[in-house]
């Protein structure tokens, strides 16, 4: 049983290479509601395991999540599809979820840290999706010259993106120096590790947006989203800048 | 005055959201609440300024409990209104400048961001608020150098940007964390503080404190400062706009050399770090230069000159002048943002007129035409040899008799020595009818130059650190030990003086072109035109991981 568990929490909070089952799944679901629910109620069912379980987790651990938070961190360099993206981040977000809790962050915190993430891809997701319907793809290269096309939209795509890969003053941010804080007192060697996937988080995150930003634009066939949407989508993003500072209160 | 400080950080915020919002209404005319909004900072910052040197204590206070600390000191104050004057100036160029492109008010918008990042920096008094101010530059310098999101050459050296800029952070995060593991707070003052009564405090692997956060600081500097294997971002990032060039080469990049005044209470401690501090400036600074010799694009040689000079600020670091550092990086700001603001007029002439107007200027200068009179090459050497050490000399013995104590002063003599006497060849090639006079100029020119940077960078060191032991310790940090400077020293100047004898020898008999060393001349101007191979080797190690990830998500199946 405790086995099960085990397996149970490495896949709501993916270690490699049970991280295939969460993008397998993200993949085949088409309904923005159900990859919104998914992107957010995933690392907490996962989370909710790590608390229940009984056993203290060995320390071995820690290294098998850096080395999925990297493998998946490394493998977003070059993913074109932003749904994958997303997915792919999502894995190596939640993997160094991992090595928080084995560092000694607090179950309650690690709830905060797992939304930190969870948060900002659940509304990356629907910022795509509403790509995907004006350009049936969201491909970036094959889409482009969005920041011509949409400038409102691509405008909230950035903060997004921003806000996924850790930017200050987004909550991720501080649930990463924290997580760095945390390891670095038990695990010195795991730090460096984090800081890498940290900084390929960037490197991908700045890669992608920018082959689906920068360019001419061809055509204009459907229009930019409007102001109601912009102020529906941006309050989400202005009340995680704000949570941000007040979070990092709890967490650090 | 905490109201003041805050305001004067919080204005350029939020300018940056008035003047996106005022667009709609106002059209173009919203740059002006940007422009107003950068006045205000300046006049804040200013009058803070004037305060500190009234005799005003410095102080911090937190905005809230943790973090969000901001610093008042001499320092902070200073860099603050440095970046609100060029940021004004910058604004007021662009108003103008940027009137035809797309995005006006976006580009005001980022302006202003940039600027209350900066102040933010130079003002934070923990490093949480410095690591998110930090950051922050970098955030806002990508999309302000991918201004023009039609451009592809834009985005992708803004991205080199970003990414020589994220590895620059993680650095400095790193240095926090362990600062913080050590102390228990983020708090600059207390971290100081405890690292001044436990100098010998340990951190992981048992190493020491001290080193191990002055090596990762200086690294996150060296990044922010385009220093060797770091620098390649630099001289790309022409394509964005002018005043973004202006406002990066002016403000931007010299945050490297504030960063390491910001954490000087650690470099004391430290034994080796300014030691590689100074290593890897010099190599900046020589390579810098040479790369910026090769140009022939302005705005590329400009940027090349940046990197050069930014080396010598980082030197200078190295050699313990820190105040000196921030001397010469405000020095520089000021002459590189006049050049850069000046280069789009040039190249816009140069356009319009291919044949530049043959005025004694250009004979002078190019075509080397006014007539004969040249001096004794042996009399020239000794000229040019002694009198730029005995005005250097001089100059450092008025403010302060025991500067030859200092091993970092007579370091930076040496380059001061050179320079002059670059100088006084460079006049003495030039030929005129009569040469007697333009030497006593350009004598006299330096010495007025020598005297006013001894002792405005005197004065730097008496308001930056008026704490003289602590001034001492720095430069104590910075001492090799003093067989080896002493062999130095005395290498050094026989190999100048052999060198100018050597040069004018050359000179007077002819064979300062000899093709003696022609093919290898030639194999090393190959060299430096490809900037040392170092941009292609990025370039290609770029495309290895990209193609190894590749391979992993294929083999994987994309999941």
């Amino acid at each position: 049983m405790q086995e099960l568990s085990w397996i149970a929490a490495a896949v709501f909070l993916p270690l490699f290479p049970f991280g295939m089952f969460f993008n397998a799944l993200l993949q085949r679901v088409q309904h923005i509601g159900l990859r919104i629910a998914m992107l957010t109620v995933w690392p907490v069912v996962g989370v909710t395991m790590l608390a229940v379980m009984e056993s203290d987790m060995p320390g071995w651990v820690v290294y098998w999540a850096l080395f999925s938070a990297l493998l998946y961190s490394f493998r977003a360099l070059v993913v074109k599809e932003f749904g994958i993206w997303i997915g792919f981040i999502a894995t190596s977000a939640w993997s160094l979820l991992w090595i928080a809790a084995i560092s000694g962050v607090e179950i309650n915190d690690l709830f905060i840290h797992a939304l930190a993430s969870a948060l900002p891809l659940s509304l990356l997701a629907v910022l795509v999706s509403e790509v995907e319907k004006r350009h049936e793809s969201s491909y970036a290269g094959v889409v482009k010259g969005l920041a011509q096309l949409h400038p409102r939209l691509s405008c909230l795509l950035v903060l997004a993106t921003l806000a996924v890969i850790g930017s200050p003053l987004f909550p991720a941010f501080f649930s990463m120096l924290d997580t760095i804080v945390h390891a670095s007192a038990v695990y010195p060697v795991s730090m460096s590790g984090v800081l890498l996937v940290w900084l390929l988080w960037s490197w991908s995150g700045i890669k992608i947006l920018q082959d689906l930003l920068v360019g001419s634009a061809e055509r204009v066939a459907h229009a930019d989203i409007t102001n109601g949407h912009m102020l529906a989508y941006g309050i989400p993003i202005v009340a995680l800048v704000i949570s941000g500072p007040y979070l990092s209160g709890v967490m650090l | 005055m905490q109201q003041m400080i805050l305001l004067a950080i919080a204005m350029p915020f939020v300018s940056a959201v008035m003047t996106q919002l005022a667009y709609r209404r106002l059209g173009h005319r919203a740059a002006m609440v940007s422009v107003a909004s950068s006045w205000l900072t300046l006049l804040l910052a200013s009058f803070l300024l004037w305060r500190m040197l009234s005799g005003t204590e410095g102080f911090e206070y937190a905005l809230f409990s943790g973090w969000g600390v901001i610093r008042l000191d001499s320092l902070g104050i200073l860099m603050a209104v440095v970046i609100a004057g060029i940021s004004l100036i910058v604004h007021h160029y662009s108003i103008r400048y940027m009137v035809e492109e797309p995005g006006y008010a976006r580009f005001f918008a980022l302006l202003d961001g940039m600027t209350g990042a900066l102040i933010l920096m130079v003002l934070a008094g923990d490093l949480i608020t410095l690591l998110i101010a930090w950051h922050f530059v970098g955030i806002l310098l990508y999309f302000l150098l991918g201004y023009d999101t039609r451009s592809h050459s834009a985005g992708r050296y803004a991205f080199w940007t970003w990414i020589t800029y994220r590895v620059g952070d993680l650095p400095l995060l790193l240095a926090a964390v362990l600062l913080y593991q050590a102390f228990d707070s983020w708090t600059l003052s207390v971290i100081f503080e405890r690292l001044a009564e436990e100098p010998d405090t340990q951190t992981i692997f048992g190493l020491a404190l001290a080193e191990v956060v002055g090596y990762l600081v200086a690294i996150a500097a060296f990044a922010r400062s385009a220093q060797i294997f770091m620098h390649t971002w630099l001289p790309y990032s022409m394509d964005g706009p002018t005043p973004v060039s202006a406002l990066m080469h002016a403000g931007i990049v010299n945050a490297g050399g504030f960063l390491i005044n910001r954490f000087a209470p650690v470099f004391v401690e430290t034994s080796t770090v300014l030691h590689w501090v100074f290593a890897v400036g010099l190599v900046t600074a020589v390579l810098g230069s040479v790369l910026m010799l090769t140009q022939n694009d302005i705005k590329k040689a400009l940027g090349y000159s940046t990197m050069g000079q930014m080396g010598f600020m980082i030197m200078e670091c190295g050699v313990g002048a820190f105040s000196l550092a921030i001397y010469h990086l405000i020095a520089h700001g000021l002459f590189k943002g006049t050049l850069f603001l000046g280069a789009g007029g040039v190249i816009g002439m140069a356009r319009k007129n291919e044949n530049v107007p043959k005025d004694p200027l250009y004979d002078f200068v190019v075509e080397k035409n006014p007539t004969s009179g040249r001096r004794p090459w042996l009399m020239m050497a000794a000229v040019t040899l002694l009198i730029p050490i005995i005005i250097l000399l001089f100059a450092h013995w008025l403010v302060g008799q025991d500067f030859y104590q200092k091993q970092g002063a007579i370091v930076l003599l040496f380059f001061g020595w050179v320079t002059g006497a670059q100088l006084i060849f460079s006049t003495y090639c030039m030929r005129t009818d009569r040469p007697g006079r333009l030497i006593i100029l350009m004598i006299v020119s330096f010495a007025i130059v020598i005297l006013g940077y001894a002792f405005i960078s005197h004065a730097f060191d008496l308001f930056l650190y008026p704490d003289e032991a602590f001034r001492a310790r720095i430069y104590t940090a910075a001492m090799i030990d003093m067989f080896w400077f002493n062999a130095l020293v005395i290498l050094i100047t026989v190999v100048i003086i052999s060198g100018w004898m050597m040069t004018y020898y050359n000179e007077k008999n002819g064979q300062r072109n000899g093709t003696r060393f022609k093919s290898a001349w030639l194999a090393f101007y190959a060299l430096v035109s490809r900037d040392f191979y170092v941009t292609d080797f990025y370039v290609r190690l770029n495309r290895w991981i990209d193609a190894v990830a590749t391979k992993l998500n294929v083999f994987l199946r994309w999941l």
